[in-house]
């Protein structure tokens, strides 16, 4: 027989191996194949990996309230356009579809985020995290990672499925492509900025406890609670436009729907505006998050 | 013994999380060698890998010196009875045999056929459709599939499965002499007194690792770490005892029915002195005979030694 | 046989499956299913009003292309490499020297004649109640190459599908109902991605347009054939690379 392993009992033609110790032999890979590896098994277990139907259940549930708007629009022109030449495309403009299933993706992110950072704070497997190679900063590289890729399945997916679904149906795509092709950097922008927003928001909420309702409860509140302000404040004065800034949970669909021309005239304010409030926000919840991992912050 | 059959070269295998094999490596020769493991060990695995039904996760696997995937003609050379039931219930044994036989290029298709399966036991039965089978006759049709061809390597997976005591004792002399003919077999079973009675080496898995190769014998001379029990039956069990322990040649003694059992650390140096000791109390030694040195036991011991580890 | 450079039929798989795919109530029901055109075709001629070659037309075309070939050749296309899959047997193949594409070819080639088997008696029977004698050759050879095409492909399609998933029937099947069936047979627009469609268009080189899509017959036989030869190669590299059975 041949042999191997370390503490192996050899006679002429017997082995005995003792599997209860050995080492690790194989290839080492690097500190961004650690990054990656959070990231990747950090967006895993928030979408439901290992954790039972349940915990899929709700994920799943909300990626297809975000597409259905696309299906439906795209199921009534493939099945009613040719007879009765009803095309519901132009009820769902790109611009408008963000807002039309905001609620699904602030849902989205409040319920992800908090899986991502909550439960090694709480179980307490941080420091053992940062007893290994892995620094603080590759740490939150990972799970930034992983809050926003999942995020882009509400944000940006959809509406590159209304996107490809127009083309299939269109009677000259390649028409359709020479026409709208700048629509398509315009929706990877919108669908960008929004899962970074919530993302970011999310974590830094989540960063703040260990406890998962905690999380989702207080990056509700965090959200809501400035919209309702600023839609009250918006009636008692209707001309200052700057009211809408405040109000977080829509901020950055209004700022991605100034990305597109058509309905800008409708979003109060200017996108210079819109872009600071923005790097605003994200640049806080980013230091929240870098202040709340720094050295000796495990509790 | 030279090892070129069947090549294992830190061959893992997993499932997701799951790992059904760890870091196996091994080199099999001709004659018949057991794969013994408990449901779950890994054994189906192993022979799956050895079939090419699947691909290692790392490490390579070398069968008849080449790779199966890129090598299809080596399935001239391997006869495989794999663990499913199922077989096509409209064609006869013969037909069925005959087929299997014709794809793998035997020149006269019938005429192994009819062999493999007199060899088997189902000569009478050939014209049969399979379909009315019982599990032992399904069994046995396998094997005949598996031998139609002459192989050089044969793949058995749990052969016994099914066949009552009478067909069991004849498929075991078939292994044993298929193992003579200069064959390479490996027969994976978790009834260890017919690996035993089949296979003068083994291949243990617990948990997807290897834990012990070899001689049954060699590894159980090699559990250095626990002491060899022997069953002694004299006509003065108790004079005998007090003169062995006093010499320091067992660590314990237990009186048993009318047998005396010790347990000795260097089992060599007992059956050096033994006779001498015996002779000189005057004691006459009508059996002596070891006790755990069944391949039962060295099984449990290695599964016990191994508990934990992999799952 | 031997393993050859090229990639054959290999004759005794192709009758192992013939009659693994003949056996079983299955195939009755596949069977009823194909003579619903023949039973069409005998109530239309009871007392239609419908021109023979349009009633003729909109039959092929609405119905035993897209719907009723479909459906048989996707269900036996993928029971062919499904069936063995699922009890195992399809390992006592696979332990042989032939290649894997000589073994999903045969057994794809079994799949399409069992396929032929069932629509094409049903439509020459159909056709011939339906058009009374005024039939023109061009109204069953057309159609009948249209199915034949078109069945190839769905069966080739059907195995790929079936070394892809372990239920590839259950998929097979709502494809059928729900894109071929209903959506392609309707929108103009997603004829480029339906097996039927371009079924439809080399059938309406013989028959009356009803809703044939824009490609000419000559396009269509090209798609169906590249199609077919894609999904047979790579149904025979999934099974190289896939765990067994």
């Amino acid at each position: 027989m041949s042999s191997s392993g370390p503490q192996a009992a050899r006679a002429s033609d017997a082995e005995i191996r003792d599997v209860r110790y050995g080492t690790y032999s194989g290839e080492r890979r690097g500190r961004g194949a650690a990054v990656m590896s959070l990231a990747r098994w950090g967006a895993l277990r928030s979408l439901g990996a290992r954790r039972g139907w349940k915990a899929k259940a709700v994920p799943i549930a909300l990626i297809l309230l975000a597409v259905a708007p696309a299906v439906i629009v795209l199921g009534v022109r493939a099945l009613f356009a040719d007879q009765t030449g009803i095309d519901l495309t132009d009820a769902l403009p790109f611009s408008d579809y963000q807002a039309i299933i905001g609620v699904v993706i602030l849902l989205f992110a409040g319920i992800t985020t908090p899986e991502l950072l909550c439960p090694d704070r709480r179980d307490g497997t941080l420091q053992l995290y940062f007893s290994t190679a892995v620094s603080r900063g590759e740490y939150l590289a990972g799970r930034v990672i992983a809050a926003i890729a999942p995020l882009l399945l509400v944000t940006l997916a959809p509406m590159l499925v209304l996107y490809a679904g127009i083309l299939v149906f269109e009677e000259h795509p390649v028409g359709y492509l020479q026409d709208h092709w700048a629509e398509l950097p315009r929706i990877l922008g919108a669908g960008v900025i929004l899962a970074v927003y919530y993302g970011v928001v999310g974590l830094a909420v989540a960063s703040l406890t260990g406890r998962r309702a905690f999380a989702i409860g207080g990056y509700l509140l965090l959200l809501v609670a400035p919209t309702v302000l600023s839609g009250l404040l918006l009636e008692a004065f209707p001309d200052a436009e700057w009211l809408n800034l405040i109000a977080l949970s829509t901020l950055p669909i209004g700022f991605a729907g100034e990305l597109f021309p058509d309905a800008r005239a409708d979003i109060p304010g200017e996108l210079w505006q819109y872009l600071l409030a923005f790097v605003v926000v994200v640049g806080v919840a980013s230091l929240v998050l870098l202040r709340r991992y720094r050295p000796g912050a495990e509790a | 013994m030279n090892g070129e059959a069947l090549v294992f070269e830190k061959v893992s295998r997993w499932y997701g999380d799951t790992v059904a094999l760890a870091d196996v490596s091994f080199a099999l020769g001709p004659g018949v060698t057991g794969l013994l493991g408990h449901n779950g060990a890994g054994k189906s695995t192993a022979l799956k890998l050895c079939a090419g039904f699947t691909q290692p996760s790392t490490g390579t696997v070398r069968v008849l010196g080449a790779d199966l995937a890129r090598n299809l003609d080596t399935y001239r050379r391997i006869g495989i009875a794999h663990d499913r039931d199922a077989l096509w219930p409209f064609l006869t044994a013969r037909a069925m045999v005959a087929l299997c036989a014709r794809l793998r290029g035997v020149r006269d298709p019938d005429a192994a056929a009819a062999r493999a399966l007199d060899e088997v036991g189902l000569g009478d039965v050939a014209d049969r459709k399979l379909r009315g089978f019982s599990h032992g006759m399904r069994q046995r049709v396998k094997l005949a599939q598996a031998l139609a061809h002459d192989p050089e390597l044969l793949l058995l997976d749990e052969p016994l499965n099914g066949l009552d005591p009478a067909q069991r004792r004849h498929i075991v002399d078939l292994v044993v002499r298929l193992g003579e003919e200069g064959r390479t077999v490996v027969v994976s079973s978790h009834v260890l007194h017919e690996v035993e009675r089949m296979a003068p080496r083994v291949l243990v898995l617990v948990n997807g690792h290897l834990v012990a190769s070899g001689d049954t014998q060699a590894i159980r001379d090699l559990i250095a770490d626990r002491p060899r029990s022997i069953r002694l039956r004299t006509d003065d069990g108790r004079g005998l005892g007090r003169e062995l322990v006093g010499a320091g040649l067992v660590e314990s003694v237990r009186f048993e029915d009318d047998a005396m059992v010790v347990e000795a650390g260097d089992v060599e140096r007992l059956g050096r002195e033994l006779p001498r000791l015996a002779r000189d109390a005057g004691v006459r030694l009508r059996r002596v005979e070891p006790v755990d040195d069944d391949l039962e036991s060295v099984y449990a011991y290695l599964h016990e030694r191994a508990r934990g580890v992999g799952r | 046989m031997t393993t050859a450079a090229l990639p054959s039929l290999n004759l005794p798989v192709y009758r192992l499956t013939l009659r693994g795919l003949f056996s079983g109530r299955r195939i009755l029901a596949l069977a009823a299913l194909a003579l619903v055109p023949v039973i069409a075709a005998t109530a239309f001629a009871a007392g239609g009003e419908v021109e023979p070659d349009l009633f003729w037309a909109r039959l092929l075309q609405r119905l035993v292309i897209p719907t009723i070939t479909a459906f048989i050749a996707v269900v036996i296309g993928a029971s062919a490499v499904a069936d063995e899959r699922e009890d195992g047997t399809i390992l006592y193949l696979a332990s042989t020297p032939l290649s894997r594409l000589t073994i999903i070819l045969s057994k794809v080639a079994a799949a399409w004649t069992v396929t032929l088997a069932l629509v094409a008696p049903a439509l020459v029977l159909a056709g011939a109640i339906a058009l009374r004698g005024d039939a023109t050759a061009a109204q069953f050879a057309w159609p009948l190459a249209g199915v034949a095409l078109a069945g190839l492909c769905y069966c080739a399609a059907a195995a790929w599908l079936a070394m892809l998933l372990r239920r590839p029937v259950v998929i097979g099947v709502l494809y059928i109902l729900l894109w071929e069936g209903s959506i392609a047979t309707f929108a103009a627009s997603a004829d480029r991605f339906s097996v039927a469609a371009y079924g439809r268009a080399i059938a309406v080189e013989g028959v009356i347009d009803v809703n044939a899509p824009d490609t000419s017959a000559a396009a269509a036989i090209v798609v169906l054939l590249a199609v077919t030869a894609i999904a047979v190669w790579a149904a025979a590299r999934r099974m190289t690379r896939t765990e067994l059975p």
